[in-house]
């Protein structure tokens, strides 16, 4: 093995250390990113997400099963320019569904996540209007599973691509004094990559090796998603107390298979 | 701005979000609904399975003969026995519809034809109720160093260490006779465990395809399936003297992939009877009233191409039942043919 020639008592910029692998190469960078949201002044919302899920996946059934949903979210915005008028913004979020079937004798789950970041534009108006557009770039995963199945007992879920942002929101409304923002934002995942097995393939033929045509371009026309957003923050001194209102819908239309998700939830939360 | 504005907003938001959650429930079928849910069945084996072609079965001529059994007010357990006597034309054993009172299961693949074994007679009279056991595999040496082992069902998984064991106490062995009389298949990747300590080159495993649409014939390429030898500085392997697998009409799923491999390695033997079949890898489905259904979706050939739902044959001349006549009396023709097989082999070799 061939050593980069590094003299004693240079100091190594961080990023081009040779001897750093990639994975600590990585892990320094998101680091970096996690400590700049937590540093930097900016907005963020940590929120709870219990709502009514329904989920109909006919790799898995051709039926639709409901029940609770739970997630967990998080979303950071920061004003990154001196005139503010443009920023960042980054989302994470966990959900979990626990759904039943028609019939009430088989039970599905799914558990997926989220994490996208991306920048903005803002505009602000004097009537107190505010409103932004932006774009993200980032991934979604999880799985359906259906125990019952035996061959075909869950769906793999994955998308990476970019994702286009707009919401809006109204500051001047008071109540009890305090002063009470509503806001409404708008998440379409628009192109990008996503994940499917052919109509009949069994994951047991991709595990043993046939990875042909698993992954698929993606657009509104074949993975419609899109997510909604609707806020109150009641400001309560440092912090404002969030309530609020969300829906997804995840939408995959590839190779016969129809995945059809959508959750209908109340959020609870606190933006600090 | 008047707060009364947003009011619209908050309105269409509620109202977008209301037509998204709607439009994932488009079941139309009731669960009390016999025709509806006897439609979905059959539109479902329709879409999904895949032996229609090479078993003849015009699945239009059974639909015409089974619904109009079904009415309106069909009641539940007639229902069942409607649906499951349609399933029951595709004479296939991984066909089953599922409810909390039933499973149909198609037995006439294996009840038709002689079983060709009994346990107690090989573990009366061959293992003198004295042999190890472990991973679900019975073994002893037998005999004139005959290695044995019994493996009931592919459904127990094989550990390697295992493995590494029951190959070590039976490596002076002339020769070893693999018994999987009554194995009605499991985890296709035990196959693969057992299947590398046989081999010291890799071997075609046959192959596997899958639907790719709705249509009888909408099948992907043929993806093919190998099965590496293990490393022999790490476990132990069993090379270069005779094997005996011994079969019956009972083999079926995973057990009849496991013989159309072995059958294929030139130092293996396969003596008994044909085999029960079983060469399609089974997907699930269900039906609004809450029943499962199973059936073969992913169809599998043997190493040289053939199609292995109908069961596979003996080794040329090795073709030995087991009348129950004899077990009872403590006789296993099949095990006696395979251990003389054996050092006939061994003899023809010194």
């Amino acid at each position: 093995m061939v050593f980069p020639s590094i003299p004693y008592g240079d100091t190594i910029p961080l990023f081009f250390n040779p001897y750093m692998n990639d994975f600590r190469r990585y892990a320094v960078i998101v680091s970096c990113l996690v400590a700049s949201a937590v540093s930097i002044l900016a907005e963020q919302h940590l929120e709870f997400i219990w709502g009514h899920q329904t989920t109909r996946c006919t790799y898995l059934s051709p039926l639709s099963y409901t029940g609770p949903g739970y997630g967990l979210s998080y979303e950071w915005h920061h004003s990154a320019w001196r005139d503010k008028t443009a920023g960042m913004q980054a989302h994470a979020q966990f959900d979990y569904g626990y759904l039943l079937s028609p019939a009430k004798n088989s039970r599905m789950y799914d558990l997926t996540f989220r994490i996208d970041w991306g920048v903005e534009r803002l505009w602000r108006t004097v009537s107190g209007f505010n409103w932004a557009i932006g774009a993200t770039l980032g991934a979604d995963g999880g799985v359906i599973y259906l125990p019952r199945n035996g061959n075909n007992p869950a769906q793999a879920l994955m998308w990476a691509g970019g994702t286009l942002t707009a919401r809006g929101g109204y500051d001047r409304i008071k109540l009890c004094g305090k002063p009470l923002r509503i806001s409404e934002s708008i998440e379409i995942p628009s192109i990008g990559c996503f994940f499917c097995p052919a109509y009949g393939e069994t994951y047991y033929e991709i595990y043993l090796g046939n990875h042909n045509g698993l992954a698929h371009f993606g657009w509104w026309g074949n993975r419609p998603q899109v997510r909604s957003r609707l806020r109150a923050d009641w400001q309560l001194g440092r912090y404002a107390l969030t309530l609020g209102f969300d829906y997804r819908f995840q939408g995959l239309e590839c190779n016969g298979i129809t995945t059809r998700l959508a959750q209908c939830s109340g959020v609870i939360g606190i933006c600090f | 701005m008047n707060k009364l504005n947003i009011l619209p907003w908050i309105i269409s938001i509620l109202a977008v979000s209301g037509i998204a959650v709607s439009c994932v429930d488009d079941d139309r079928i009731r669960m009390d609904d016999p025709i509806g849910n006897f439609d979905q069945l059959w539109q479902t084996i329709d879409n999904h399975y895949c032996f229609f072609r090479e078993k003849g079965i015009d699945w239009d001529s059974v639909y015409r003969k089974y619904r109009p059994l079904v009415k309106d007010d069909t009641q539940y357990i007639e229902l069942y026995s409607i649906c499951a006597a349609m399933l029951d034309e595709l004479k296939d054993g991984h066909v089953n519809l599922i409810s909390s009172f039933n499973t149909s299961y198609y037995r006439k693949w294996w009840s038709d034809y002689p079983q060709d074994f009994r346990l107690r007679t090989i573990q009366e009279n061959y293992l003198g109720f004295n042999y190890l056991q472990t991973s679900g595999i019975s073994y002893k040496m037998l005999p004139d160093t005959i290695g044995y082992m019994y493996y009931p069902s592919f459904s127990y998984d094989i550990g390697n260490l295992n493995l590494d064991y029951i190959l070590a106490i039976l490596y002076q062995s002339k020769g070893l006779i693999i018994d999987i009389r009554d194995n009605g298949g499991g985890n296709l990747t035990n196959i693969k465990t057992l299947v590398s300590r046989l081999i010291d080159h890799k071997v075609s495993g046959g192959s596997i395809r899958h639907k790719t649409g709705p249509g009888h014939n909408d099948f992907s390429e043929p993806y093919e399936i190998f099965y590496e030898p293990c490393d022999t500085n790490v476990r132990i392997a069993y090379l270069n003297r005779p094997i005996a697998v011994l079969t019956n009409r009972s083999c079926y799923s995973a057990a009849n992939d496991f013989v159309s491999v072995m059958k294929t390695i030139p130092n293996v033997s396969i003596i008994g009877a044909r085999t029960g079949g079983g060469g399609g890898l089974p997907f699930n489905s269900e039906m609004p009233i809450g029943w499962g259904v199973r059936f073969s979706a992913c169809p599998m050939t043997s190493p040289g191409g053939g199609i292995t739902e109908f069961g596979i044959d003996p080794s040329p001349g090795c073709e030995i039942h087991s009348p129950d006549s004899l077990l009872i009396r403590g006789i296993d023709p099949i095990l006696d043919f395979a251990i003389e097989h054996i050092l006939g082999k061994v003899e023809g070799v010194e």
